[in-house]
């Protein structure tokens, strides 16, 4: 187990570091900096400002300035954002991103998989039809439409919830639906597919043939086995919504991690760009792990070995 | 002796692309209490879901037709879902033919046992565990309390078809169903599995069905066998009145395939032919297309099942007919 998780702790690393190198690269790439504005800055003043954030250096000395740093987890002064140290923005903005990101995936679990158990359970009649329908429109609408349509017609029209801002429960409701409008449609039917497939086999009539009650067969013995996709899926979209949506803060207006990260791109803030990307990076790798030790929890065949 | 378990012209049928197919059609027999019947015949004859039918455990696509279910004096065709669930695993027990897939692989062997007695006993988890054990023993697993927190990857084929016993007899049924039991399991456990069942039927006096195509196994455990074919009996009787006064040609062809080393022959002696396709089913009797003493009323209406001595009997045209001949 030891021997585990240090093998594991180890590839961690050796992934970050590869995701450090092609961030930082990829970045530096993009022409234009910091520095570049609509009116195009007196010559002084850019060098003055390259030389501010040492941008004036030969960029493989930049690379290994800004890997040091990090290795000290620190991200450095954002460019952009006078003043404010990345660390800062992420401790900031995370929590508001992964509170709605969290009630957003709360509702996902609540309502996905019920709604996929369901359509197993009442395969091809309207119960699944209509479920199906309604996962089918949300995997294809996108959240920025589902967003806006909600915002008018329950906030404007209706006048029911805030329109936007992140100061209570209640403004948390529209984004949080916005945000889990595509997981839950697509949960609901993962949940369905395996369901289907699982409720076919021979231990299902073996735990019908002792007399337990439907309930127990599905909840029990039917749930736990197809179960595990979502898990996979959770995984990943844990680290998805948590990280926060760029397209949804920006139209509650929730001052997010989301928002941050993709303005920070087109801003070439590049200590914003690398802070946000190692931390989205590391939880990702962080709910892999996590995803891989509940496998095990659930399914006894499995063992946490490579 | 009394009858356990008495079924009255049942009739199955299954939703298919082609219309409602019956793949049960119009058979009766009984069990009587501590009795072994056999049912025997090839893949398709309907006898598992003749089986399936009695414990109302038919795939959402099946229903029963046309019939009675008599258990142990209730009429079963009454009972709807909840009220099965106090039969299953407490009346009649079931195990099936797969044991590699017929355990939850995500659940203890112990868990997936006292479940079951929980269900059907109101006794402390305790005492449902110690129950367990206690039966685990029985089916002679080694180590039985240790196995108990175990789950079924870690069995044996054979041992997991022990678990399957273990679980359906730990409350006492009055009935077995084996469902091709031993079919999934190779040679030697074969022997033990039916050892250990005639064993155990001795130990609990309980009826047993067992559903097989292998006629050793039959002739091992069963007193009396019910030979299906095409949805319907063909043939049933005691032991020795089906293997050595058989009556049906088809039965008479089931021995004859029947592998012997003491004859010299090198070759099986197979049924030419294939089983009837249900989806278009036969008009007369369902075997006359591989029939070596095929007549033409075969072919043309289904022939009575008759009894000419007491409890063994056809359904056979050549039975009808008056002449016996020389099968």
């Amino acid at each position: 187990m030891a021997q585990y998780l240090v093998k594991r702790f180890a590839y961690s690393v050796l992934t970050l570091f590869i995701i450090i190198t092609i961030t930082f690269f990829l970045s530096h790439a993009i022409p234009g900096g910091v520095y570049t504005t609509e009116k195009p800055l007196p010559q002084s003043i850019v060098n003055n400002i390259k030389a501010k954030y040492g941008l004036d250096k030969p960029l493989f000395q930049q690379y290994l300035i800004q890997l040091n740093n990090i290795v000290h987890l620190d991200f450095g002064m954002s460019m952009v954002n006078e003043g404010r140290r990345v660390n800062d923005i992420i401790a900031q903005h995370f929590p508001k991103s992964a509170l709605l990101g969290s009630f957003s995936i709360l509702l996902c679990l609540i309502l996905g998989i019920p709604l996929g158990i369901l359509s197993a359970l009442k395969r091809d009649r309207w119960q699944d039809n209509v479920s199906m329908i309604i996962a089918t429109i949300g995997v294809t609408v996108p959240s920025f439409v589902v967003a806006t349509l909600t915002q008018y017609f329950i906030s404007v029209r209706l006048k029911w919830l805030p329109v936007m801002g992140f100061t209570s429960f209640k403004h948390m409701v529209l984004p949080a639906v916005a945000l889990s409008f595509f997981p839950l449609a697509f949960i609901a039917r993962l949940v369905r597919s395996n369901m289907v497939e699982v409720l076919e086999q021979d231990y299902i009539r073996t735990a019908r043939a002792k007399g337990l009650s439907r309930g127990v067969v599905v909840f029990k013995h039917a749930l736990k086995n197809s179960i595990m996709p979502v898990i996979t899926y959770l995984g990943m979209l844990i680290a998805t919504i948590l990280t926060g949506s760029f397209v949804i803060e920006k139209i509650f207006n929730i001052p997010g991690l989301g928002r941050f990260y993709v303005e920070s791109i087109s801003n070439r803030d590049y200590t914003t760009i690398m802070g946000i990307t190692v931390f989205y990076a590391a939880f990702l790798i962080l709910m892999n792990f996590v995803v891989d030790v509940v496998y095990v929890l659930i399914d006894p065949r499995i063992k946490l070995k490579q | 002796m009394g009858k356990l378990l008495e079924i009255k012209n049942l009739r199955t049928a299954f939703k298919t692309y082609a219309g409602e197919v019956c793949a049960v059609n119009g058979i009766s027999f009984c069990v009587s209490h501590g009795e072994a019947v056999g049912i025997v015949g090839e893949s398709g004859s309907g006898k598992s879901v003749t089986m399936l039918s009695v414990m109302k455990l038919l795939a959402d696509n099946g229903r029963m037709v046309d019939g009675d279910i008599l258990f142990d004096g209730v009429r079963l065709n009454d009972y709807d879902d909840r009220a099965m669930q106090n039969i299953r695993g407490k009346s009649i027990g079931m195990i099936f033919q797969d044991p590699m897939t017929s355990l939850n692989p995500v659940f203890t062997v112990g868990n997936q046992m006292v479940e079951a007695i929980l269900k059907h006993n109101r006794i402390p988890r305790q005492q449902a565990w110690q129950k367990a054990v206690d039966m685990l023993k029985l089916v002679g697993i080694p180590n039985a309390e240790g196995r108990m927190k175990q789950y079924p990857h870690e069995f044996s084929g054979g041992m997991r078809q022990r678990v399957m016993i273990a679980m359906a007899l730990s409350c006492e049924p009055k009935l077995l169903i084996a469902d091709e039991p031993t079919t999934a399991l190779d040679v030697t456990i074969q022997a033990q599995i039916i050892e250990l069942m005639k064993e155990l039927k001795n130990k609990i006096n309980m009826a047993i069905i067992l559903i097989t195509h292998d006629l050793g196994v039959v002739a091992d455990i069963c007193e009396r066998v019910i030979v299906m074919y095409g949805g319907i009996i063909v043939e049933q009787g005691k032991l020795d009145e089906i293997f050595y006064q058989p009556l049906h040609p088809y039965t008479v062809g089931l021995l004859n395939s029947i592998p012997r080393l003491n004859l010299g022959k090198n070759r099986l002696e197979p049924i030419e032919g294939q089983p009837p396709d249900m989806i278009h089913a036969p008009q007369g009797c369902p075997f006359v297309a591989r029939c070596p003493r095929a007549m033409k009323i075969c072919d043309m209406a289904k022939p009575e099942y008759v009894e000419p001595s007491e409890g063994h009997g056809a359904a056979c045209w050549l039975l009808l007919k008056g002449h016996r001949g020389e099968m």
